[in-house]
């Protein structure tokens, strides 16, 4: 069985202290007094349905106040409306209605109103607390629920991000490798074979078995060449890598043209940042998109020793600072995680910095250093 | 308007509500003995029944719509609401105030009634074909099926005859049951024609059963609004 709620409370008691004005009403047959009735009823069926006009009972008071003057026999009016402002918490009506006691003389009033009227004042409150209390839970409730649904938000977006970091790490060190093999072994050993070459010219009067086997040993060198070559071309990788990857997105941007400048030394960047920075580009141009009509976009990407800074500015959501959307608070909770900071502002313009710290490669080599001798 | 439309024409398709709303009131105003006060019987007020039962069948449209599942895939289209709800129960009053206007016409012409007389009237059935209207719909929306929602309501429409002296004088009654039929719009109505025909003119009477019944529409509006449709 649910539980009974303070609202449902309310109205079941409303209408009751309806029926029983209908019935009072009944007694005298007056139509003004049937008037107050309606009113009254509509009144709160207004409140009922529009919950956001909750001070009309205010209105209702002031007639109330009349009609207790005009018509005493529905003074018990007073009563509904005390019990209604009351929960609704318009402590002003109590003050009418002991205005209204003064008025008419308390030496005058039945002792029957007097207590029905303290009844109701007092069932409003209590059933007002009742209400803060519960609505005050699920607020708090709402809360821990968001709150929970935003980690668990969190954690699946890291579960994606990891095996892509680990993907971008693999590329991004056969990238290296072949540009290591490519631009030094590569280098050294075509200069060796090519200085084996000259060589070979001084050798026309040495002995024809020496000879032979130089040859032999040149063509396999030549060989060997060849196919550093083709390991170097073959480990070179398709998929485009750090700023590679951010300029290919801002190249695809349909809605407007977006100018991308980067400043600093963009290959010291370790792949977890590029990783950050992308899922930041692409979720500030996602939004630029989606919810604004921006003319141009500006992606600054500025790299200095110690740290990377992306500022993605906009025109198009000038001015236009709500709350942050879901992408944006993850964004933040990833970028909080690596030490990094996400801003956002938004004032002539609509501007997104990301900054994230970067460890240099110094600092690394002496935290390995420290874990090794540990 | 497309909704207006179909909700017209959905309401006037079944026969029994197209002989209430359109052969029967014409045939009642030819009856001379109910309109002359020579019968007990008075056809002021079974025309008041006859609006009111109209005005129910008419608006069981939204109820239908909502026990088949239509009111689901119309709000599919972009139409809110507010606009569905507006147009059916503008739908529904469209013929009833039109057999008003008819029957106003027609009384002039047969008995004699005057230009205040005849206005009075179209006024006071008008708003209450709208109360009945928006009462007939408050009262489907309490329910889930036809049935269940007619059945309950020939027992409303039933005590409300009796006890708003539309077909019995209320003086006939029991002192405790005379002022009980307030709670039906009929009552006020049944009031505000009896106040201009005697009075013979727009008296005080007349003018707050008038808007006794423009408050009634505006309760039932309220409630019928906020219970949910889909």
């Amino acid at each position: 069985m649910a539980a009974t709620k303070p609202e449902t409370t309310f109205y079941i008691c409303k209408t009751v202290g309806f029926g029983l004005l209908l019935a009072l009403w009944s007694r005298h047959g007056e139509t003004e007094g049937f008037f107050l009735f309606l009113f009254l009823l509509v009144m709160s069926l207004l409140r009922w349905r529009f919950s956001r006009l909750g001070a009309t009972v205010l209105l209702d008071c002031a007639v109330s106040m009349w009609a207790f003057m005009v018509m005493p026999y529905m003074q018990y009016a007073l009563v509904l409306v005390m019990f209604e402002g009351l929960y609704r918490r318009f402590y002003w009506v109590a003050l009418a209605g002991l205005l209204s006691i003064y008025y008419a003389g308390i030496g005058r009033l039945e002792l029957n109103f007097l207590l029905t009227l303290a009844l109701g004042g007092l069932c409003g409150v209590l059933l007002g607390k009742w209400e803060k209390e519960v609505s005050q839970k699920q607020t708090i409730r709402d809360e821990e629920a968001g709150k929970y649904y935003e980690l668990e938000s969190v954690q699946s977006d890291m579960l994606e991000t990891l095996p892509k970091i680990e993907r971008m790490t693999v590329v991004s060190e056969r990238a290296r490798i072949a540009r290591e093999i490519h631009d030094n072994a590569g280098h050294e050993i075509v200069a060796a074979y090519i200085s084996l070459q000259t060589a070979r010219g001084l050798l026309d009067g040495a002995d024809s078995d020496a000879l032979e086997l130089y040859d032999a040993a040149m063509e396999r060198l030549n060989n060997g060449v060849k196919k550093v070559r083709e390991t170097a071309h073959n480990l070179q990788t398709v998929t485009s890598l750090g700023v590679e990857t951010l300029l290919e997105t801002c190249d695809k941007f349909p809605a407007c043209p977006v100018n991308f400048r980067t400043f600093g030394d963009t290959s010291q960047v370790p792949v977890y940042v590029w990783s950050m920075l992308e899922a930041c580009l692409n979720e500030c141009l996602t939004n630029a998109a989606r919810h604004a009509r921006p003319s141009y976009v500006t992606v600054e990407l500025d790299v200095t020793e110690h740290m990377v800074r992306l500022c993605i500015e906009n025109d198009g959501a000038a001015g236009s600072l709500g709350s942050m959307g879901n992408g944006q608070r993850n964004l933040r909770r990833r970028a909080m995680a690596i030490g990094g900071s996400l801003s956002v502002e938004s004032d002539k313009v609509f501007r997104v910095v990301c900054v994230i710290p970067v460890k240099d490669s110094g600092n690394i080599k002496e935290e390995e250093n420290e874990s090794t001798h540990s | 308007m497309t909704i207006f439309r179909y909700a017209l024409i959905k309401g006037l398709r079944h026969p029994v509500t197209l002989v209430l709303n359109c052969v029967a009131p014409i045939v009642l105003i030819l009856i001379r003995p109910i309109w002359t006060g020579e019968q007990f019987l008075s056809g002021f007020g079974i025309l008041l029944m006859l609006i009111w039962g109209g005005a129910f069948l008419m608006a069981q449209g939204t109820l239908n719509d909502k026990s088949t599942g239509a009111i689901v895939r119309i709000l599919a289209a972009p139409v809110s609401m507010r606009d569905y709800l507006a147009q059916n129960l503008l739908a529904y009053m469209v013929p009833l105030t039109l057999q008003v206007a008819i029957i106003s016409i027609l009384g002039s012409v047969l008995y004699d009634w005057n230009l205040t007389l005849a206005l009075g009237l179209f006024l006071c059935y008008t708003v209450f074909t709208v109360a009945s209207v928006t009462l007939s719909f408050a009262w489907n929306c309490l329910f889930k099926s036809k049935e269940s929602s007619f059945s309950t309501f020939s027992a409303l429409i039933t005590f409300g005859t009796v006890l708003s002296g539309a077909i019995i004088p209320l003086g006939i009654l029991p002192i405790a049951l005379q002022y009980v039929g307030a709670i039906f719009p009929a009552y006020w109505a049944m009031r505000a024609i009896d106040a201009l025909i005697s009075a013979g003119s727009m008296n005080t009477d007349y003018l707050f059963g008038i808007v006794a019944m423009i408050l009634f529409s505006l309760a039932f509006l309220l409630y019928g609004g906020k219970r949910r449709m889909v």
